[in-house]
């Protein structure tokens, strides 16, 4: 391993302030004692017990973990069942067509596609709420979980199902029996990266809510209107600490489940 | 008389590509049955068709008289052993080997009963516990072999099954699997492209290219009268002149040839048309060199010592190369590079070969 210079150092102290100190900021200020949202006013957490007594703010988090939860699940089982036609179904018409399609929701604009949304929806009439924003965050999560889970079962011997068929396993169950156990790793990284992603996203969420849906991004922005109060910094630092925990979780399951591969 | 297996006009294609064409082949009980040929040839893709893996273009597969082509393979008599073993990583070896008798519903005790008895076969009992991970490729060798055999399959199908394991432990699975399938009676199809594999372990073999069986024998009909040039150069190494004018004199056929700057004695055959174009075929080590007397004239240009054989290799005055062999009996080899030698062998030798 080659010593890093005092230049690389640099460049790296400088990347990692540009991308980490507003967040490190916004941090410190939600244990800031002062009503003033620039002024240090000494240490306190007495913005985290306004917001756990709020009712709004609880109110908007259940609905979030709701819609994460359901959505992330929606999107794992169709991800999965996308992910088995991309790699198991080499060669079909359409093939490069639909992979394109599965994955160009990452790149498109998302206002686009909430407002696209937002038009469907109302077409179709259905009546906007919960349910409707769980449909759109199923949506534009499928494409992260089918990658997550192609790459997965890319890797996957194919010939492990074929195995299990030739002992006598029906292909369906085959596939239960000896393919998803093979794929936890990845059905557990690609649930929790939908989850995080659900959870913080505010324009989908916007253009596809209705009374009695408003989620915690949605209701921090409308606070955030009257001004930026410390409170916000609060919940901001617990979603924060939330969406990281999140993808440490994946992280680690899928390193877990690559050295497995290794080591096999 | 109706054979165990009956592999009738069958064909495979994808597309516009042809992976099997057209093939008939019987195969009796408790053969030992190779297919051999290069990558490409089709090999696998028939194995895979008997298995049930993929559904034939056309033709049958009969198993006891019984047509077996649309029967899938979750519910054909017959089980595999695969290239890559597909052990199943998340389960241990004890259930990568109950996997199948589960499927076939078989009570608790029953299953135990059979896992220790095909384990001890395969000297397995003390890694029933153990992970597909933490096994060597021997032993996960051995434990693919187990899981397809406890099922007690009509046919076993091996799809190069030896492919991973250094050339040592090769050689001693080879005689373990011959060992077994005599033992147990059962008919063993294995696919490979390693012709020594394939000459040790079978009764007989099908030699496959493009799609198609050239030649089917004993390993001994296979390598001493094959029936095309391809055949004599994919099983060993041989020497292949193009043949000319034949003449016969009793038994025996006089063969001019260009190639090799001389006239060839061979036995006369009528499996070979001669005036279609044919060639002369010798086996290296069949011919015999000497500095003195007859046969076709030339130079030793090399010499190899492999311990157990030393090779010539002979630039005849054609400007054809030679090779010949002689087994390592002791002592220095009296021939040198650069030495005139003559080169014949006696007419038997001859093998007479169609394109």
């Amino acid at each position: 391993m080659t010593k890093p210079s005092w230049f690389n150092r640099l460049s790296i102290l400088f990347g990692l302030a540009f991308l980490y100190l507003p967040i490190a900021v916004l941090v410190v200020y939600s244990f800031n004692g002062s009503k003033l949202v620039t002024v240090w006013g000494g240490f306190s957490t007495q913005w985290y017990a306004t917001v756990l007594a709020n009712p709004s703010i609880i109110e908007g988090a259940k609905v979030s973990f709701l819609v994460a939860a359901v959505s992330a699940t929606a999107a794992t089982i169709l991800g999965t069942l996308a992910a088995v036609v991309m790699v198991r179904l080499r060669r079909f018409r359409g093939r490069a067509l639909l992979n394109g399609m599965l994955l160009a929701p990452m790149v498109m604009p998302e206002v686009v596609m909430a407002v696209s949304m937002l038009l469907m929806f109302v077409t179709l009439g259905i009546d906007r709420g919960p349910l409707t924003i769980t449909l759109a965050h199923t949506t534009f999560t499928l494409c992260f979980a089918t990658v997550v889970l192609q790459s997965r079962l890319v890797e996957l011997d194919p010939s492990l199902e074929e195995a299990a068929r030739d002992l006598g396993c029906p292909p369906a169950k085959a596939f239960v029996s000896v393919a998803l156990p093979n794929m936890i790793p990845a059905l557990v990284s690609a649930w929790l990266l939908s989850f995080t992603l659900s959870l913080d996203d505010l324009v989908i969420s916007s253009f596809t809510t209705g009374p009695g849906a408003s989620t915690l991004p949605i209701k921090i922005y409308s606070q955030i209107k009257f001004g930026v109060t410390p409170e916000i910094n609060a919940i901001s630092t617990i979603i924060l600490g939330i969406v990281v925990l999140g993808l440490v979780a994946a992280q680690l399951v899928s390193r877990r489940s690559e050295q497995r591969v290794t080591a096999a | 008389m109706q054979s165990y297996i009956s592999i009738e006009n069958l064909a495979k294609s994808y597309g516009v590509v042809t992976a099997v064409n057209n093939i008939n082949l019987s195969i009796e009980k408790g053969e030992f049955f190779s297919l051999l040929g290069p990558s490409g040839c089709g090999k696998s893709t028939l194995l895979r068709m008997i298995a049930g893996f993929e559904t034939p273009t056309s033709g049958a597969i009969r198993l006891e008289g019984a047509d077996v082509t649309d029967v899938p393979a979750h519910k054909r008599p017959t089980n595999m052993m695969f290239q890559s073993y597909a052990l199943f990583p998340h389960l241990t070896v004890g259930k990568n080997i109950a996997f199948g008798l589960q499927q076939d519903g078989l009570d608790k005790s029953e299953i135990r009963k059979r896992i220790d008895e095909v384990a001890e076969k395969l000297q397995l009992s003390a890694l029933l516990d153990r992970k597909p991970a933490q096994l060597s490729g021997g032993q996960r060798q051995r434990v693919a072999l187990a899981r397809a055999l406890v099922k007690r399959p009509k046919v076993l199908l091996l799809d190069e099954p030896l492919g991973a394991l250094d050339k040592n432990l090769r050689t001693e699975t080879q005689l373990e699997l011959v060992r077994l399938q005599r033992e147990l009676g059962l008919t063993f199809i294995i696919v490979t492209h390693d012709q020594h594999e394939a000459m040790t372990v079978s009764t007989r073999i099908a030699i496959m290219k493009q799609g198609q069986v050239l030649q089917v024998g004993s390993p001994s009909e296979v390598y001493e009268t094959p029936r095309s040039r391809y055949v004599a150069k994919f099983l060993g190494e041989t020497n292949v002149f193009a043949g000319g004018r034949a003449e016969r004199s009793g038994e025996e056929l006089r063969i001019e040839s260009d190639e090799a700057g001389g006239g060839l004695r061979a036995g006369f055959t009528d499996r070979v048309a001669l005036d279609q174009p044919f060639w002369v075929s010798v086996r290296p080590e069949r011919v015999e060199l000497s500095t003195s007397g007859s046969g076709l004239e030339g130079t030793v240009e090399q010499l190899t010592y492999t311990g157990v054989e030393r090779h010539y290799r002979v630039r005849l005055n054609s400007g054809a190369t030679l090779d010949a062999r002689r087994v390592n009996l002791g002592g220095e080899s009296d021939l040198r590079v650069g030495d005139r030698v003559f080169a014949s062998w006696p007419p038997q030798a001859s093998r007479l070969l169609a394109e």
